[in-house]
């Protein structure tokens, strides 16, 4: 395992190179925009995209889940990418995932998960609108009041930027603020926004076995020269 | 028949020429085949009044006029009308282009033309139109104007591939293609009239002699060693310019095209508005504010790219300058026409060097000129994008089998090589997407029908496709408008993103300031002090022609003590301290500073064969002794920078030269990953993985935004035999590093003999190397070693 534990709000927290984040204490496996059936999605459309990404995802989730033996997987939004990629095979796959790991799912409703108007057959879940308060810990899915709690945010598709030795590299990256942890894409499938981190915040970035910390703001910022915050570019 | 066409003719007062008559005959002997003429000598006449004379059956489409730019649209329609008034009275030519309204174009499906004026992309749109075929049942002639343009280039295969079939609707179909010279008008014919066809070449060229004016400074000044902008000569410039002459100054970049426009606004303030800037990043509306005004007379100077090369149809300009680097022989020739007003007429140009080397370089394209020697437009091979984007418009209406559509495709020129394992692959791509069984369960573009007719398989497919039809791909760009509102034009945005609100910069020959980006694009407003960054384009790159490097090579080593244009000084000083290569040699200096180990080489090739050579010696020197080189690369040659010390000339082997594995080690010498996923943009684009455009319906389509780079990945990690991966590479090493001229580059290199030079002091030729030091690196680290690399260089 090549996990970092960091401590958020008094709470050890694992941020795990599979782009999920773990809870030790209440043995919960944390991450966001799964996009699931997005490949799908883009073949109803005819544009041919591998449904292999599906499976990639899914077995990296389940690498997770067994490696930290999690006992809930909690999605904080888009599980799902569009109503039309949500195809018979892709929800028996994701049906069979659940039968596999044996691990029941809280979902917090994102914008996309409204092609989910009912739970599909063998995927165990529940669905939760808004957010849920665990702890010291908020989450939701897009940024909104926290009501005093430290905030976990999906939605972002948070990318950061690093340079230096001739060489720069856009990746996926746990984006640590001092109120709130903006978790990275689940989906290898998905594009996302460069962030623009402040002088105290925190980066870590999943690459291939392992977590790697950024250097915070003070040098960053020369690395993420600025795109406008990802809401108004979506 | 062609008796009316001389009553005509005669009655305008005109004789009709040589290659017109010739091009008359041919179309009455059922011939089909190429025009090589200049613009503007008739040719239009030349090909279609034949076709006209004869007589036309009523509301049946008889030609088809095309051309690639369709601001020409409508000034040749007005003069086909002209002839079919006097010739075939009664008749109409209309254009369909994307300017057309919709409601114009339903109306020409019922009361079709006689003669449709049309670009290659509404053509292909036409095709998948509701029974299309049946409105191409009496077509006899289709035209298809510059096809100089299109040749070499995907919109030309897109092209051919439309004219392959029409010529299957219509067997007896004849195709005349338009050309000003090239080097290979032999392609250009074949690939006109299809594979196994004769054709007929009509040649019009009367010799062009161009006349060339070098600008050089006064009192004896020094040309510049080194830059790009040529402004130290602007005083000298503003003595030729006069409001009273039409003048156009063509630059080879943007970014010079911004900076001469704004020392010419600023020192001739009182020229306003009839000094004007025209680039391919101003918005639509102002470059046809300048088009129009340059027409019309209104605008007297112009400061332009190559965006005005094309697509601009004008009465002739009294002077056109070119400033920097003349690049090509071809280019150079049109430019210098701008100013001929009658064909057979002299024509001239002003030549503003902006560094001393490219003295030399004019003085090549003069003898290329005398020499008859040009360019020549190599034909593409087979681009699977294309034909996958093609078949695609024929199963939206037309439908086809496989066996018709192998043999129509083979027909093409560029497609004259495909193998049916190719062929079957692209059908499977649009059938099932290509990969493993299974990949992609819920794709599919097209489907067999019981009858074996391959179809779109759904009506969203045909809406998608017909939006997002053709090759043309504009860099990512994004719209730049003012905080109050007004739009000024459109920017790369690659460059708009690297900008921080409240950077100042050049636009449109205005000094702007960011004030934000949002979705649509940056927001501005003017800045109260001058620019702090300037745009820098992506344009530029297109290197010195191969053609006009093989003139340069000799004619450098002929020259002597008076060579002109204070050329000697600087020849002579390279040969007091290094030697200036004659035609056989190849010079390489050896020069060791404080930075390291310098190799500076002299291939004389042009910059993107010295960046593939720069990296090909590069890998294959680090592949015996581990090392890191830093490369700087121009048109006449290239540095490898060691700061490791090194013995160049004792590492030095023949092996370098080996044409052997060059792809590979070019390939594994750069991050060619980068190069491919960038260049597979475009393929995805035309190849149907991505689309570009979407119908109304905003909200869905947004679930199908992607990038390019991310399907890239997709598809290499999941369907890695994808042949569409396979063009990415092929044309990497074809467009970026010109590896036909690569491989002939080297092959040269082997032949000749190597003058090797151990510099004390920097020669003249390195120095203009040391001055553009551009680094590249190489890598063969994993992702996360570079990451880590990066970092260990943060935590510094």
């Amino acid at each position: 395992m090549a996990e970092v534990r960091v401590d958020i709000a008094g709470e050890e927290i694992w941020l795990m190179p599979e782009r999920t984040a773990y809870w030790p204490r209440l043995g919960w496996l944390i991450c966001a925009d799964l996009h699931w059936g997005k490949a799908e999605t883009f073949q109803h459309w005819g544009l041919p995209v591998p449904s292999a990404v599906l499976e990639k995802d899914l077995a990296r989730l389940s690498s997770a889940i067994a490696q930290t033996g999690a006992t809930k997987i909690v999605v904080i939004g888009d599980l799902v990418h569009a109503r039309v990629g949500l195809s018979e095979g892709v929800r028996e796959r994701v049906a069979n995932f659940f039968k596999a790991v044996n691990v029941p799912m809280l979902l917090i409703r994102g914008n996309h998960d409204r092609a989910l108007r009912e739970i599909p057959a063998g995927w165990v879940m529940e669905i939760i609108e808004g957010s849920l308060d665990e702890g010291p810990f908020r989450f939701r899915h897009d940024d909104g009041p926290s009501g005093g709690l430290f905030q976990w945010l999906g939605h972002l598709h948070p990318l950061w930027v690093t340079k230096g030795a001739g060489d720069r590299l856009r990746l996926p990256c746990f984006w640590i603020q001092e109120r709130a942890l903006t978790l990275p894409a689940f989906s290898a499938f998905t594009a996302g926004q460069v962030v623009k981190a402040g002088l105290r915040d925190r980066i870590f970035l999943p690459v291939e076995d392992a977590v790697l910390e950024a250097p915070g703001a003070r040098k960053g910022r020369r690395a993420s020269r600025s795109l406008p915050p990802a809401e108004k570019r979506t | 028949m062609s008796g009316a066409i001389e009553t005509w003719f005669a009655r305008k007062g005109w004789k009709p020429l040589a290659f017109q008559t010739a091009a008359w005959d041919a179309y009455y002997e059922g011939e089909s085949g190429l025009l090589a003429v200049p613009t503007g000598s008739g040719k239009t006449y030349a090909a279609t009044l034949a076709a006209i004379a004869e007589g036309l059956p009523k509301n049946k489409l008889s030609i088809l006029y095309l051309t690639p730019l369709r601001a020409l649209a409508r000034d040749i329609s007005l003069s086909l009308q002209e002839a079919l008034d006097a010739l075939a009275p009664g008749h109409k030519v209309e254009t369909r282009t994307g300017d057309t309204s919709s409601h114009k174009k339903a109306k020409q499906l019922t009361r079709v033309p006689s003669v449709m004026v049309t670009t290659p992309e509404s053509l292909a749109v036409l095709l998948c139109q509701k029974d299309s075929a049946e409105m191409f049942s009496q077509l006899k002639l289709v035209v298809a104007d510059e096809w100089h343009e299109l040749l070499g280039t995907k919109r030309g295969v897109f092209t051919e591939l439309l004219l392959a079939r029409l010529r299957f609707l219509r067997p007896t179909l004849r195709t005349w293609a338009l050309s000003a010279t090239i080097g290979n008008l032999d392609d250009a014919l074949r690939s006109a009239v299809g594979e196994g066809r004769e054709g007929r070449m009509i040649r019009g060229d009367h010799k062009r002699p161009v006349d060339i004016e070098v600008i050089v400074p006064k009192g004896g000044e020094w040309i510049p060693w080194g830059g790009h902008l040529g402004l130290y000569c602007l005083e000298e410039v503003l003595e030729y310019l006069d409001p009273a002459d039409a003048t156009i100054l063509f630059t080879n970049t943007r970014n010079q095209a911004e900076r001469w426009y704004q020392a010419l606004s600023i020192i001739k303030e009182e020229w306003g508005d009839k000094l004007a800037l025209h680039h391919g990043s101003l918005h639509s509306k102002e470059r046809e504010r300048v088009e129009t005004g340059v027409k019309d007379g209104s605008i007297r100077i112009v400061v332009a790219t190559s965006s005005l090369d094309l697509g601009v149809d004008f009465p002739a300009v009294d002077k056109v300058f070119q400033i920097g680097s003349p690049k090509n022989v071809a280019r150079m020739v049109q430019r210098a026409g701008r100013t001929r007003h009658r064909p057979g007429e002299r024509s001239r140009l002003f030549f503003v060097p902006s560094q001393l080397l490219e003295c030399a370089e004019i003085e090549a394209v003069r003898a290329a000129i005398n020499e008859g020697q040009v360019e020549s437009r190599p034909l593409l091979d087979r681009p699977f994008d294309v034909l996958a984007q093609h078949l695609v418009t024929l199963a939206c209406e037309q439908g086809f089998t496989h066996r018709e559509a192998f043999r129509e495709v083979k027909s093409a020129t560029s497609y004259r090589n495909i193998e049916t394992r190719e062929f079957d692959w692209v059908l499977d791509f649009l059938e099932k997407g290509g990969g493993a069984l299974g990949a992609y369960p819920e794709y599919r573009k097209i489907k067999l029908d019981e009858e074996g007719v391959f179809r779109v398989a759904a009506p969203r497919i045909t809406r998608l496709h017909k939006m997002n039809l053709g090759t043309i791909h504009e860099n990512a760009d994004m719209e730049v408008r003012f905080l109050r509102g007004g739009k000024i034009g459109r920017m790369e945005e690659n460059y708009l993103s690297r900008l921080e609100p409240g950077d100042r910069f050049y636009f449109a020959g205005r000094s702007l300031e960011l004030v934000r980006l949002d979705e649509k694009g940056a927001i501005v407003k003017r800045a109260k002090a001058a620019p702090d960054t300037m745009p820098a384009w992506q344009g530029g790159r297109m290197p010195l022609s191969e053609t006009l490097c093989a003139e340069l090579r000799p004619l450098l080593a002929s020259y002597a003590v008076n060579a002109p244009y204070g050329l000697s000084r600087l020849l002579v000083q390279q040969r007091e301290r290094s030697a200036v290569p004659k035609d056989t040699e190849v010079l390489l200096e050896a020069f060791k500073s404080k930075d390291g180990s310098h190799l500076f080489v002299y291939p004389f090739e042009g910059r993107l064969v010295h960046e593939a050579l720069a990296a090909l010696f590069a890998y294959r020197l680090a592949r015996h002794d581990r090392n890191t080189f830093s490369i700087s690369v121009n048109e006449y040659g290239f540095e490898l920078l060691s700061s490791k010390e090194i013995d160049f000339p004792s590492l030095f082997r023949d092996r370098l030269l080996s044409s052997e594995g060059v792809d590979e080690d070019i390939l594994s010498s750069l991050n060619h990953t980068e190069l491919e996923k960038r260049q597979f943009r475009e393929i995805a684009r035309i190849g149907g993985l991505l689309y570009t455009r979407y119908p109304g319906k905003k909200k869905t389509m947004r679930q199908l935004q992607s990038s390019a780079a991310l399907l890239f990945e997709v598809i290499r990690d999941h369907d890695p035999a994808n042949l569409l991966l396979a063009q990415a590479r092929r044309e990497v090493l074809e467009t970026q590093f010109q590896l036909v001229r690569l491989q002939n580059a080297l092959e040269r290199m082997r032949a000749s003999k190597f003058l090797w030079q151990k510099l004390e002091a920097p020669s003249p030729f390195s120095f203009a190397l040391m001055l553009e030091r551009l680094s590249t690196r190489i890598s063969t680290e994993s992702l996360k070693d570079r990451v880590e690399r990066m970092r260990a260089e943060w935590l510094k």
